[in-house]
């Protein structure tokens, strides 16, 4: 492991240890006893969570056990049959597969948000290699990804969810999504992601596991465990990969 | 947002087909004759109503439902999404109406006063793309999902509008260069436009899918 991979995940570490420069505690977010029914079938029932400025939570769960439906609740595209969702914060959603749409990624990152900026240099932080003026249709699925990913990491919205983030991503691109989550969260955004439990989130603070039609806190299982310990050297790796493509200032540059 | 649901619109290339209808029918109806300004849009008025409600129902389904919510949570609310979405088709609707009836002004016979006929001509115009616009906005995604279904209710609905007396009337009125009940369906229009888009709007907010 290099000094910069140590560093930064002492870093890491620091951050979730205290509030890291944010002031924690202040609900962005919250849903109250929120339940979304299809028809018959009841895919949560009375969930109640909150989000606050400046953390990033995970979401487990397995296949089908709604956690795309709790994404899309919090995102607010999508109406509980019952509840309430308290706030109505300003947020960027990434949901887990788009279509790709007819226009170029810059006039999508441009057209999508307006008077931002920022997006350009997200792009070069998760490695996009593809042909910014090239309609989106033509660009790998990796490459769209980061475009979302870039969209709505820098979009400066109190509340980003991700469902799936990393879906496609290679090493490179998940160490930049690593920064960006990192500034986006700095900034007081609260971010909640979701993967397979065999996909770390490395900078979640706390972690929802969704099953059996509800949603709840974990501390013990093995994403959580992955989250904090499990990714230690995967995450390291990733900071290497992300130095030796010039993305992650070696320590001297420090 | 306009801007860009337009982009969408205009890179997926969906917008030939009414485009073509538009074109071969202003061809027809402009082709030289004796007919006045407001003769000749009243022959474009279901044009207009045709070619608004087709164009409202191509941008509702201009992109798939993963990317739409992407965007519903950039505008905030679905409703909210809708509202740009039916405001982008009136936007593009009513700029062809305006043209053309511009275009009419220049190059036919005048019956009445230019002020009183432009007025009368812009009305009409403005109201057939308000009307196409306002039939087309509860017509599509996430309404109805499939836009061959959305077209084929379009096409129903159409069949029944245009026998409903008070189109039949203008469509006469019109042709008879009779100017006098052009303010009616103008603000029958645009009640009517108003209530479909608020209405579909928040059918679209409360629709679990």
């Amino acid at each position: 492991m290099t000094a910069v991979a140590r560093s930064t995940c002492a870093r890491l570490d620091a951050v979730r240890g205290d509030d890291g420069g944010v002031n924690a505690g202040d609900d962005v977010l919250a849903l109250r006893d929120v339940s979304v029914r299809f028809g018959r079938r009841t895919v949560l029932s009375e969930v109640t969570v909150a989000l606050q400025r400046g953390e990033v939570v995970g979401l487990r769960g397995a296949n089908g056990s709604g956690k795309t439906t709790l994404l899309r609740v919090l995102a607010g595209v999508l109406r509980p049959s019952s509840g309430v969702r308290v706030q109505r914060p300003s947020v960027a959603f990434v949901p887990a597969a788009v279509m790709p749409p007819p226009v170029s990624a810059e006039h999508w990152l441009v057209g999508v948000r307006r008077h931002r900026s920022g997006w350009s240099d997200a792009l070069e932080q998760l490695c996009f290699d593809g042909d910014r003026s090239a309609p989106c249709r033509v660009l790998s699925l990796g490459n769209f990804r980061k475009v979302l990913l870039a969209d709505a990491l820098t979009s400066g919205a109190d509340v980003v969810v991700l469902d799936e983030a990393t879906v496609g991503l290679d090493d490179r691109g998940r160490a930049g999504v690593i920064t960006l989550v990192e500034a986006a969260r700095s900034a007081g955004t609260a971010i909640v992601q979701s993967e397979q439990d065999a996909e770390p989130i490395p900078l979640a603070t706390r972690t929802w596991r969704a099953s059996n039609r509800t949603v709840h806190e974990t501390t013990d299982d093995v994403s959580v465990t992955a989250a904090f310990i499990g990714p230690r050297d995967r995450l390291a790796r990733l900071i290497d990969a992300a130095r030796q493509v010039g993305f992650v200032p070696d320590e001297q540059e420090r | 947002m306009i801007r860009f649901t337009s982009l969408l619109l205009f890179r997926s290339m969906r917008w030939v087909a009414p485009a073509l209808l538009a074109a071969l029918w202003t061809a027809v109806a402009m082709s030289p004759g004796a007919e006045t300004t407001v003769s000749r849009a009243g022959g474009m008025f279901l044009c207009y109503v045709i070619v608004g409600c087709w164009l409202t129902i191509l941008i509702g389904n201009v992109d798939d439902d993963a990317h739409r919510e992407l965007v519903t949570a950039v505008v905030g609310t679905r409703a909210r999404l809708h509202v740009v979405r039916t405001v982008t088709a009136l936007v593009w609707c009513a700029t062809f109406a305006v043209v053309i009836t511009a275009i009419s002004l220049v190059a036919h016979r005048r019956a009445h006063g230019i002020a009183v006929e432009s007025l009368a001509a812009l009305g009409l115009a403005v109201s057939g793309a308000l009307i196409g616009v306002a039939l087309g906005a509860p017509l599509h995604r996430p309404s109805i999902r499939n836009q061959a279904a959305s077209l084929l209710i379009a096409l129903g609905c159409l069949a029944v509008l245009v026998q409903l007396p008070p189109i039949q009337g203008i469509m006469r009125r019109a042709g008879r260069d009779d100017i006098s009940q052009v303010p009616t369906p103008l603000i029958v229009a645009v009640v009517v436009a108003l209530a479909s888009t608020g209405a579909s709007a928040v059918a679209s907010e409360h629709r679990r899918t």
